[in-house]
């Protein structure tokens, strides 16, 4: 790695190719105010996304995109092949923590003024990356053709259908026919598998390149940015070694210990099912509930056209050279306001949805939720279009039962219904049996 | 002699960090690539010969001494894929050896080959190859013999076995 030492391969392919002048290029850039922990965002993104090439192409050789066996090949893939959970948990955990990592760099670049000249190339290409990436999530999240996937599918495909004078068209394009079926499915995969990859490594290629062109912007105080220079590597490279590190490891613990694969196939015909987007689409879900109507369209439409727009002029608003935040507070109170309406409406939209409100506020349903998956209660009982048919529906048992009530009848069933066909649960503890009861009287 | 101490400072702790962040780039990569890598190579190198009993029908319907065709259908595991295959045996009963049970593919090229009454043998019309009817090859370029199955008789009904080292369960 050491640009300095090169044997003679190195000298070889130096003569032909000036390699060291890359790497030095690249590698020992010095950084105003020196290395920070702060700044490991940007390397983070880069290696979640190195994880995500290899995770998916991974499952890319198991996966047949067709309604009648996609989910068959997921399931065989997590179910039969060594490792095939692993990974799959990985793709999954991964996905959604790079939209989180990426949203960190943005707030960063923003707070820290890093879009301004000469850096307004890489601030737009970084732009389209965070586009890249949910538009990842959107074509993704269909591919195992369950019930989650392929609702939230249908809602996020209808809304395009709003948009003035095309939509219906636009839908349909991205559809491959007026409805959700196997040309979807092989829509969405050619589109994740092949154009969003090209286009993100022609993005990410470019956000880098632009950005070691102008080199790291550092830090705002001028003084500590003069005083000490450290270069790149190994002193950032270091730090950003440490924090991917660390974040792999909560990924694969993740993956390992907190990921039920798909289960239940799409079933259009399930009313049952509440359609809900992926937690990253979900501000827009939410943003649809105050343009009714014939209105509809500046929800769906106008105001995510702005948001990007409004993203992608901020090196444009804010043109002068100084990048200390209390100098910049207007541009900051801008953005912090629209970061802010941006997590409201996602706490909104959540809050909507009492069970969920419930599954992610409170450990005790979580936990329930777990105990109800790992106990098979679903091969009897379905909840929200996911599970059998032998037993109840429990999508919205909170409404009719109490806690009390749950509690007894998930013990021994027996005592409050003698011709219940449900088996006691001898083997929960007290804890383990309250913690499924409040679960299932969080579903409402 | 400040500046000396101070550099040497410097350069251990950058070779530290070369090391570092060597190390840690290594673990990362075996963190991720290690599963991945794993579920490649799983299948490949399961060695699991699954067997089948198929059902080719009653023994009675057999007649002594002269070859006959049996077809069945079967339920076969490929991967993901649950799919209902056709299976085709020659079958030879005799008085003495019992039933012998030849599977269908020439062993030159994987021709289907038939029998031929008139010459009283097995001939693949490809590239000529003949059998006896006991299977031994009696002309034509194939280099052994036909493949024999195993084969059992149940309750009157003759079940031949497949053998298959596909990675499904």
């Amino acid at each position: 790695m050491t640009p300095e030492h090169d044997g003679h391969l190195g000298a070889w392919l130096n003569a032909r190719l000036p390699v060291r002048q890359f790497l030095v290029s690249f590698l020992a850039e010095r950084i105003p105010g020196g290395a920070r922990w702060a700044y490991v965002f940007g390397s983070i993104c880069l290696a979640l996304l190195a994880v995500q090439f290899v995770t998916g192409a991974a499952i890319a050789l198991f996966y047949v995109p067709a309604p009648n066996a996609a989910l068959a090949s997921i399931s065989y893939l997590s179910s039969q092949v060594a490792f095939g959970r692993l990974v799959l948990g990985i793709h999954h955990w991964s996905a959604n923590i790079f939209v989180g990592v990426i949203l960190v760099h943005v707030a960063q670049t923003f707070l820290y003024g890093a879009y301004k000249r000469p850096r307004e190339l890489v601030w737009l290409s970084g732009v389209m990356l965070l586009l890249l990436i949910q538009g990842f999530h959107f074509t993704g999240f269909v591919l195992p053709w369950d019930q989650k996937g392929y609702w939230a599918t249908e809602v996020g495909t209808s809304i395009m259908q709003t948009a003035p004078l095309v939509g219906d068209l636009l839908m349909r394009v991205v559809r491959g026919g007026a409805d959700l079926g196997a040309l979807t499915l092989s829509h969405f995969y050619a589109v994740h598998v092949l154009v969003l990859p090209a286009a993100v490594v022609l993005f990410a290629g470019f956000h880098l390149v632009s950005m070691r062109w102008a080199g790291p912007a550092g830090t705002w105080r001028k003084s500590s940015a003069a005083a000490e220079e450290k270069g790149f590597f190994p002193h950032q490279v270091f730090k950003d070694a440490v924090a991917v590190m660390l974040l792999l490891l909560l990924i694969v613990g993740l993956a390992a210990f907190d990921y039920a694969p798909p289960a239940y196939v799409a079933d259009p015909t399930d009313t049952s099912v509440v359609p809900r987007p992926e937690w990253n689409f979900l501000f827009l879900f939410q943003l649809q509930h105050y343009f009714p109507g014939s209105l509809e369209w500046v929800g769906t439409m106008v105001v995510p056209g702005m948001l990007v727009g409004i993203l992608l002029a901020v090196p444009f608003l804010d043109r002068g050279s100084e990048r200390h935040p209390r100098r910049r507070l207007g541009m900051i109170i801008g953005g912090a306001a629209i970061g802010l309406t941006v997590a409201a409406l996602t706490v909104l939209a959540v809050a909507s949805d009492p069970a969920a409100w419930a599954y992610a506020t409170r450990p005790v349903v979580r936990t329930g939720a777990r105990l109800y998956a790992d106990n098979a209660c679903a091969s009897c009982h379905r909840v929200r279009g996911e599970g059998g048919l032998s037993g109840p529906d429990l999508s919205f048992i909170g409404q009719k039962r109490d806690l009390d009530w749950l509690r007894t009848y998930v013990r021994d069933p027996d005592s409050l219904n003698p011709s219940a066909a449900m088996p006691p649960q001898k083997g929960l503890s007290d804890r383990e049996i309250r913690a499924i009861a409040t679960y299932l009287h969080s579903l409402r | 002699m400040h500046t000396n101490v101070n550099q040497a400072w410097e350069s251990s702790r950058r070779r530290f960090l070369v090391w570092a962040v060597g190390g840690l780039s290594t673990l990362g990569a075996a963190l991720v690539g290690m599963p991945v890598l794993g579920m490649l190579l799983a299948p490949a190198l399961q060695q699991r010969h699954k067997e089948t009993w198929v059902d080719f029908g009653p023994v009675d319907a057999i007649p002594f001494g002269v070859p006959r065709m049996l077809t069945a259908t079967a339920r076969q595991r490929d991967g993901w894929y649950d799919q209902t295959v056709r299976r085709a045996v020659w079958v030879v009963r005799s008085e003495q050896a019992g039933l012998t049970v030849f599977g269908p593919r020439c062993t030159h090229l994987g021709c289907a080959y038939r029998w031929d009454a008139g010459r009283n043998q097995f001939a693949c019309p490809c590239h000529g190859g003949t059998y006896a009817i006991t299977g031994e090859v009696t002309g034509g370029p194939p280099p052994h013999g036909l493949h024999k199955l195993a084969a059992k008789i149940e309750q009157g009904t003759v079940r031949v076995r497949f053998v298959s080292n596909g990675a499904a369960s």
